[in-house]
């Protein structure tokens, strides 16, 4: 259902992206790693169409991405990093809108717009109320809720439990688990790694722009025996355990972080 | 198609409530952008009645509508400028629209007609009662003129929109995306100016047709985009021979060839390029290309910086104003793009002034044998008297215009669209926001104040050769830049940076800077009819200065705890 090869994306001389490939097939829960600047949502922007790969291909459902946006496009949801919505609306004025854009039948909208913020547990009371007094949580709700609503083939998320409470994540996990059983294709990009441990069945880890490792959990784990996943990540992705010196204690009076006399 | 007309249905309604729904901080019923469009069409509606009584004059019918035209094509070209702009890039659509399932040209055909409805809105409030008057005075049947008058004023406002949309979609086509913000900045600041010098020219322009006395139009009207369309009502009121209408299939068209284009060749990928403007970052700079960019027109600048801000702001709170508001004027396109506009207007008005006039020194006693010859003996050839006048007026009024950089400046201040950094100012442990406050103008003095008035200085120095009417000319104006700072921070202070922008509240600044022009005027015209007295202009324009200084310290005993204040307000 997702498939990205040899993508490259260069921004000036900086290159985010070198070379990545990978297919993600039908059902498949993709666990996308790495840590900060590596690339991850890069490889979102690129899957979803919101900016050229400088080379390279991606596909989704067998649509070329460049070539058949609009056709590649009605697969996917996408949970943004930033949780970026309209926050003038009120949350159903905003799935409405959504289900407009996706051209679903209003009655059957309003029931999936009901259905979707009652699972998400978003208390009925703000429903009618405009979002921009709204929690950073209350928010990602509505953004994973217009991801889900023309209910896709194909979920990207990125960061998608920023802002939520614990109960909002634990809800969120049990939805990958079930649409993944309805047969959706999931990319979880994140650099949390113990809910990628929990919920996904492919790890592919990123530093640098390239792929470090892909495969199973309990592949990577036999790779690397005796290592928990996140030793494996700081080995991988050069992450700041491996560093030979620790950084300086910025509250430490003794070593004048600050600057102070 | 039936898809793409729900989609683009549906896009537009929501941009437009979004418009008309911004957050309300101090509470009440109407939004802000919906208390200042309602200014804006007031606003428009005045300057209606003001220009059809302007217009009033003995010209050919052709060359009075296509002024008519003209000042609310001028209009609606700034607000595309000043607000608008927004709506066409639109950065926050891109992770909410551009990942779903809309074709490029229906999101960028539902941008365009997002700007169409307010400018042909604001285009209608303007042209309300020129349409009136000028359809009562057509010797034709009246409500047809008056018909087409509208059809024209519509047509007028969709062309500008459809060149200003085709300028941009060309850069957006043709500019690499990580200098496109910059491009479009130069472009604002470009046709800005443009436009106001155009505005400067119109006076000039009308008076020399209605003394030429002619009844057919001149010939410059032919290149006038406006005049285009107001063949129409012309022909319609005064018979075909009052224009030409191959002019207005011509008006015609260019706008057809412009939409055709932008659709056919440009809007299939904008989306795409947009998407890309908005999502690229910016590669990390040099410090030599950093030193090099904006506002550090020399080498030495940093250093330069570095030394003003030692001397002026030794103390830690003043200098954190002072670097703040410098890095913020590097880093926000936003306040770059409103605020180097104003600065750079006088100076251009001031070259303009100097280039279409004469370079001659007003404070040089002399007994105008030039004017007196015009006025005993008119020609086409010698210079109309009012417009000698006009001209040497001009030179005054267009360093007056330096004042309304303090109520943009004051504005601008106070909103930002990383405006969620705030909360700094209230979580700060400070009680002394005066002195942060006092650095932040000094900022403002340093990147923008100062390089213009020593610009103004050093240009009119290098032409009139003395001094002292260099500083009886920039003084009083430069003063009263500094005094109306303090007096608008009294009335409205606010804390720096920390407010949402709302949509419709540029241009009400704008056009409230219009109205104080009004005002501005008069103390103008008391400075050029009181040239003769060169010492009494300095010492007016020190003793404002002071004045100046003296309220500032006065108002920042209400500055002080203003974050906090704030805070318990809310």
């Amino acid at each position: 259902m997702i498939e990205a090869a040899a993508l490259v994306k260069r921004y000036g001389d900086v290159e985010a992206l070198r070379g990545v490939s990978f297919r993600v097939e039908r059902g498949e829960i993709l666990g996308y790693l790495g840590p900060n600047g590596a690339g991850k949502s890069t490889t979102v922007k690129l899957l979803t169409g919101l900016q050229p790969p400088t080379s390279g291909r991606a596909r989704i459902g067998g649509f070329d991405v460049a070539t058949q946006p609009l056709e590649a496009k009605r697969l996917i949801g996408l949970v943004p990093e930033s949780g970026a919505l309209y926050e003038a609306l009120t949350p159903v004025e905003y799935l409405s809108f959504v289900g407009q854009l996706y051209e679903l039948d209003p009655t059957r909208c309003r029931g999936r717009i009901h259905d979707l913020l009652e699972y998400l547990d978003l208390e009925t009371g703000v429903w009618e109320r405009r979002m921009q007094g709204f929690s950073k949580g209350m928010k990602q709700r509505v953004v994973i809720a217009a991801a889900l609503l023309h209910d896709p083939e194909v979920l990207l998320f990125d960061e998608p439990l920023n802002g939520l409470d614990v109960q909002g994540t634990v809800r969120v996990k049990q939805l990958i688990a079930d649409a993944s059983a309805r047969g959706c294709t999931i990319l979880y990009s994140s650099h949390l790694l113990d809910v990628v441990e929990r919920v996904c069945s492919r790890i592919i880890m990123l530093a640098a722009g390239s792929i470090q490792v892909d495969g199973s959990l309990a592949d990577i784990l036999a790779r690397h025996p005796g290592a928990t996943l996140e030793e494996i990540f700081q080995r991988l992705t050069g992450a700041p355990a491996d560093r030979s010196e620790q950084p300086t204690d910025p509250f430490d009076p003794s070593q004048e972080a600050l600057g102070r006399s | 198609m039936k898809r793409a007309s729900r989609q683009l249905w549906a896009l537009v309604r929501v941009a437009v409530v979004q418009d008309f729904r911004s957050r309300n901080p101090v509470g009440g019923r109407r939004s802000r952008s919906s208390r200042a469009f309602l200014f804006s069409l007031l606003f428009y509606f005045f300057v209606g009645i003001v220009v059809a009584g302007g217009t009033e004059i003995d010209v050919p019918p052709h060359v009075r509508i296509a002024v008519l035209l003209a000042v609310a094509g001028t209009y609606v070209g700034f607000n595309i400028l000043v607000e608008y702009q927004q709506i066409l890039l639109a950065p926050s659509d891109v992770e909410v629209l551009y990942w779903r399932p809309i074709a490029s040209r229906v999101l960028f055909a539902a941008r365009i007609l997002h700007v169409l409805l307010y400018v042909n809105i604001l285009s209608t409030a303007l042209l309300v009662v020129p349409s009136i008057v000028v359809a009562w005075g057509a010797p034709n049947a009246a409500f047809t003129t008056w018909l087409a008058f509208c059809v024209a004023g519509l047509l007028n406002a969709t062309a500008a929109t459809a060149f200003t949309v085709l300028l941009y979609s060309l850069l957006l086509r043709h500019v690499q995306s990580q200098r496109l913000h910059d491009a479009l900045a130069t472009l604002q600041v470009v046709m800005g100016i443009i436009i106001v010098i155009g505005y400067q020219a119109v006076g000039p322009a009308l008076e020399r047709v209605q003394l030429a006395g002619d009844s057919q139009a001149p010939a410059w009207l032919a290149a006038l985009p406006a005049a285009w369309f107001a063949v129409l009502p012309t022909v319609v009121g005064w018979g075909p021979g009052a224009a030409p209408l191959s002019s207005f299939a011509l008006g015609v068209g260019v706008a057809v060839a412009c939409a055709v284009y932008t659709a056919r060749v440009l809007a299939p990928t904008a989306i795409v390029r947009l998407a890309d403007v908005a999502v690229d970052p910016v590669p990390p700079e040099s410090a030599s290309t950093r030193a090099r960019r904006g506002f550090a027109l020399l080498p030495e600048v940093p250093r330069m910086q570095r030394w003003f801000g030692a001397c002026v702001a030794r103390n830690p709170l003043k200098k954190a104003g002072f670097d703040f508001f410098l890095a913020n004027l590097r880093g926000d396109r936003r306040l770059k793009v409103t605020l180097l506009p104003v600065v750079a207007m006088p100076i251009a008005l001031v070259l303009f002034t100097l280039l279409a006039g004469n370079g001659d020194d007003p404070y040089v006693p002399s007994p105008a044998p030039g004017v007196e010859a015009a006025e005993s003996m008119p020609s086409n050839d010698a210079p109309a008297p009012s417009s000698a006048l006009q001209s040497s007026f001009a030179l005054f009024m267009s360093v007056y215009v330096l004042a309304l950089f303090t109520l943009t400046l004051t504005r601008s201040l106070t909103s930002s669209p990383s405006w969620r950094a705030g909360w700094v100012f209230f979580a700060a442990p400070t009680r002394r926001f005066d002195l942060f406050y006092t650095g932040i103008l000094w900022g403002v003095a340093y990147g923008l104040l100062l390089p213009a008035v020593a610009l103004l200085f050093a240009l009119l120095l290098f032409l009139w050769r003395d001094l002292s009417h260099v500083v009886a000319h920039l003084a009083l104006p430069t003063g009263l830049a500094l005094v109306a700072f303090p007096l608008l921070l009294r009335v409205e202070a606010e804390v720096p940076f920390a407010r949402e922008p709302a949509r419709h509240e540029r241009s009400r600044d704008l056009l409230l800077s219009f109205a104080l022009l009004v005002p501005l005027g008069s103390i103008a015209f008391t400075h050029y009819i009181m040239r003769d007295h060169v010492v009494a202009l300095i010492v007016a324009g020190c003793a404002v200065c002071a004045i100046g200084v003296m309220l500032w310290v006065a108002v920042n005993r209400s500055i002080r705890n203003l974050p906090h204040a704030h805070a318990f307000e809310e």
